[in-house]
């Protein structure tokens, strides 16, 4: 297996190794113990599915999944696929029905999953149909443990999954809870397409030191500088992530911190319409910014008054959809709506603030692909224990991701026998060196 | 909706013609603050998925609400934001006009929108459709509102310089 091969020399997960990202065999075997394993994986909100009937297709990594509401109200995640021939059953993206059928061979099934009927089951005349064995009750589409928890859902594949809560944990409840604490309303859709490993783009939102540097508008019209407020949370197993600041606090530290950069800080420039920039005051904290990231592919943002959730949506090795849902709350008032949907401009695939994360990825996923032997240095904010940042200026949380996600994928950083493999690499590639020579 | 030759001049016409491919070449040129005035003072330009356009969902990709807001997007590609390093070629089709009550126009047309990268390598970043409200004012035409309708909305990277 290619995982045996791949080094983790540092057990603190300081060195990522670039294989990581590139692997198909690791890739597959994500599939199975991450997406299919004990994780729980965001699928979108109740309030995109509120009456009986309504469903939404999604994905959970690369299997896709038929969220339907039933009869009575309750909430189903099905793999969406005919049990008969392996179609996919729900073709729409949304929408509201009595039943779902397979447009193949017409196998219905209820809004539970339970199969309902078969067209010509007992044939015609004595001939043709199904065996006489055939029993449909015990045919079900495959289902998802699901937990809903304020209206966001979420389903796991595996028995073995710790609760919702425990999973999620004390800090990314009290985020949860606080986005969460209205009854919301879907204000739209986005849609990005990254042209790099789906866990690229987990790295990018676990590194709050990249905001103020890579995002300039940020930095630049004051949003977020890494000289603000700020840090990172975490979970007790690091998995998770929550990157928060406070708009306004940083006025003197800002241009020193930035004086070793060109274009990032850039007092001079003014918008000419300053209402996005505008946080109008709707938590009872001072924080303006949360990224809460949920492992594996979860990500809930408030940025000012620009309220959403970030699926990743994982398109094989070298490519991932990011799919965001924008929200406001049911009792907004329409200027407020109007003040979300403006602030809507700061992110997403065109986002003044955002744009420049699918480029980051793109250019990384590109350029590492040749350094498969080679470590990414995971070292700002610090080595070794793995915990909370005070500052912004830490990327402590990506060694987080990658701490559990070891730990699921049977990965052991850091042994002794990973040293020794990069050890006979660097050894065989000096020697190919020096052949070449 | 009756034929145009019924309703628009030919002067009209060439005026409407005129300022969507002076809209779209502007931007191939990356001359974005000349395309800034394609449009009148009230001038509005919006992008919007078609996945929210058809589902009544209110929010956009690009969301200006007057002229100011199209000048801070021009602003910050040009002094904040890091893109994709590529330029764009739009190809366009054959406007269809109709008269509004106001003596306003709507133009609808399609486009395709082909980026292409340092390498001189093309790929297709999007097809989609305008749908405008055009003004004529001592006979040049101007935007009063502009959407740009994206049926590629699953956005490739990112989506910087305006459609």
């Amino acid at each position: 297996m290619q995982t045996q091969t791949i080094s983790w020399p540092a057990k603190d997960l300081s060195r990522i190794p670039f294989a990581m990202y590139h692997s198909p065999e690791v890739y597959a075997q994500e599939q199975e113990r991450i997406f299919r394993g004990p994780t729980w994986n965001y699928l979108g909100l109740e309030a995109e599915l509120p009456n009986p009937g309504d469903f939404i297709t999604t994905v959970i990594g690369d299997t896709p999944i038929l969220v339907s509401r039933d009869a009575e109200g309750k909430v189903h995640a099905l793999v969406n696929r005919c049990k008969h021939r392996g179609a996919v059953l729900r073709r729409e993206a949304c929408g509201n029905a009595k039943d779902h059928s397979c447009i193949y061979h017409q196998w219905r099934y209820s809004l539970a999953g339970q199969l309902e009927s078969v067209p010509f089951q007992r044939g015609m005349k004595g001939e043709g149909g199904m065996p006489a064995d055939f029993d449909k009750s015990k045919i079900h589409l495959d289902e998802l443990r699901v937990e809903v928890y304020k209206g966001v859902i979420f389903a796991t594949f595996s028995d073995q999954a710790e609760p919702l809560l425990d999973y999620l944990d004390a800090p990314v409840v009290y985020e949860i809870d606080r986005l969460f604490a209205k009854k919301i309303k879907v204000l739209g859709y986005q849609r990005q397409r990254i042209f790099g490993n789906w866990k690229l783009y987990n790295d990018n939102v676990r590194d709050p030191n990249h905001g103020g540097l890579l995002h300039m508008f940020h930095a630049t019209f004051g949003l977020y500088r890494l000289s603000q407020i700020g840090g990172a949370k975490l979970d007790r197993k690091h998995r998770h992530n929550i990157t928060f600041n406070q708009l306004g606090t940083d006025d003197a530290e800002a241009k020193e911190g930035y004086s070793d950069t060109k274009k990032v800080f850039q007092s001079e420039y003014q918008l000419r319409d300053t209402a996005m920039l505008q946080n109008k005051k709707e938590f009872a904290d001072p924080v303006t910014l949360v990224i809460l990231s949920v492992f594996p592919g979860a990500v809930f943002q408030q940025i000012a008054n620009s309220l959403c959730t970030r699926q990743i949506r994982t398109r094989g090795l070298n490519e991932m959809e990011l799919y965001w849902t924008y929200f406001g709350y049911e009792d907004d008032d329409a200027a407020m709506t109007e003040h979300r949907l403006l602030q809507a401009n700061l992110c997403g695939p065109g986002g003044y603030i955002s744009m420049e994360d699918g480029e980051a990825v793109e250019i990384v996923h590109k350029a590492s692909f040749t350094a498969q032997d080679k470590h990414a240095i995971v070292e700002v904010g610090g080595k070794g224990e793995i915990r909370d940042s005070g500052n912004l200026i830490s990327e402590m949380p990506v060694r987080g991701f990658w701490s559990y996600y070891c730990e699921l994928m049977g990965i052991e950083p850091g042994e002794q026998e990973n040293a020794e493999a990069a050890a006979k690499q660097a050894a065989a590639q000096t020697s190919l060196q020096k052949a070449a020579a | 909706m009756s034929a145009v030759s019924f309703e628009t001049s030919f002067s009209d016409y060439l005026a409407i013609s005129q300022l969507l491919s002076r809209a779209v070449n502007l931007i191939d040129a990356n001359r974005l603050e000349e395309w800034v005035d394609c449009f009148a003072e009230d001038g509005r330009y919006y992008v919007l998925s078609r996945e929210n356009y058809e589902r009544k969902l209110p929010l956009k990709l690009f969301q200006c609400d007057n002229k100011n807001m199209m000048h801070d997007r021009v602003l910050s590609l040009r002094q904040a934001n890091v893109v994709n390093i590529h330029r764009d070629q739009h190809v366009t089709g054959l406007p269809q006009l109709t008269k509004n009550a106001d003596g306003s126009f709507r133009a609808d047309s399609g486009y395709a929108l082909y980026t292409t990268d340092q390498g001189g390598i093309s790929q297709l970043f999007g097809v989609g459709a305008y749908v405008d409200t055009i003004r004529i004012e001592g006979g040049q035409a101007l935007f009063v509102e502009r959407n740009v309708i994206v049926d590629t909305f699953s956005i490739p990277n990112m989506l910087s310089t305006p459609i």
